[in-house]
């Protein structure tokens, strides 16, 4: 039986689909509309290659704040943050966290970190994309009672770096628990 | 009688030399009025009068084209320094987020390593 080519070719792009499957860093967020509408304060800040090209030559090596972006910004290609703050208790759909969550069970993605604080009712999720020893991705997910905040940052990530801005915003250092209830579990490398 | 008044009208009709005095003043008028009076006007400069109107709108034109595009390349650039420091305050904006956030697992990790 001679192979029809349309299909032979269909299979094998499927398969090299399967076989040589590249981590996605840049998630597909949802828009999060509704909860926009809800919060009293959001942020939604979408930061491409071309954009952070043009951010980086308003960057005033003068000023640290600046100076340390500028360093954490070489090899990145894409940040996107949304964050939301509300006036009431746990008004965030679940399900859109649930299927951001979804995308980063995707084979290419480990979770590093896994808070969940019983006292500060907080949950924090590091996940990190990484091929061979190259980092090429990170995505944060954070919900507290009254604040939901997703992450992904595409390219080389440098997590020290990133946590070394802490102080240079002017960003106070945040207690989350002081008598080690924080429940801590490691990434479960995938 | 007619000949005593015959006379005397040939002799105030006769011919008197005017002397050096008057030519010298005669020529000196008419040099005087060959410089002030106006040239008289050649075909050429017709020609270039007739084109003065057109010349000056097109000077007009292009000096409005030419205010136009500095106008506009200025609003360009302001425009870009606009975006610039916009995607800026952005970047700042959104590492201040992720540092903040990268925080609150951190001081979690080092409360349970403690």
């Amino acid at each position: 039986m001679k192979p029809h080519l349309p299909c032979v070719l269909l299979l094998s792009l499927l398969a090299g689909a399967a076989l040589g499957a590249t981590p996605q860093p840049k998630l597909l967020l949802p828009s999060f509309d509704a909860l926009a509408d809800k919060a009293t304060e959001s942020v939604s800040i979408t930061l491409d290659s071309s954009l952070l090209g043009m951010a980086a030559k308003f960057l005033d090596p003068n000023k640290p704040e600046d100076a340390a972006a500028r360093e954490v910004l070489a090899g990145l290609q894409g940040i996107y943050v949304k964050s939301y703050t509300f006036d009431e208790d746990f008004v965030y759909p679940k399900a859109d966290i649930d299927n951001v969550r979804k995308q980063l069970a995707a084979p290419g993605w480990s979770r590093l970190v896994e808070v969940r604080s019983k006292k500060e009712q907080a949950n924090v999720d590091i996940y990190m994309s990484v091929e061979g020893e190259k980092a090429l991705g990170l995505a944060i997910i954070a919900s507290e009672p009254r604040e939901f905040t997703i992450v992904n940052i595409v390219g080389s990530v440098d997590l020290d770096k990133l946590h070394q801005l802490e102080g240079k915003f002017g960003v106070p250092k945040l207690e989350l628990e002081t008598d080690a209830k924080a429940k801590v579990r490691p990434g479960n490398q995938k | 009688m007619n000949d005593h008044l015959e006379d005397e009208l040939r002799r105030a009709l006769r011919p008197a030399d005017p002397g050096d005095d008057f030519t010298r003043k005669v020529m000196a008028r008419v040099r005087s009025r060959e410089t002030t009076a106006p040239a008289p006007r050649t075909r050429a400069s017709h020609q270039a009068l007739r084109w003065l109107p057109a010349a000056l709108a097109a000077s007009l034109l292009m000096a409005i084209i030419v205010k136009h595009e500095r106008i506009e390349e200025r609003t360009t650039d302001e425009r870009a320094i606009e975006d610039g420091l916009r995607a800026r305050d952005q970047l700042l904006a959104a590492l201040q987020v992720t540092s903040a956030k990268l925080d609150l697992a951190y001081q979690a990790v080092q409360n349970e390593a403690r």
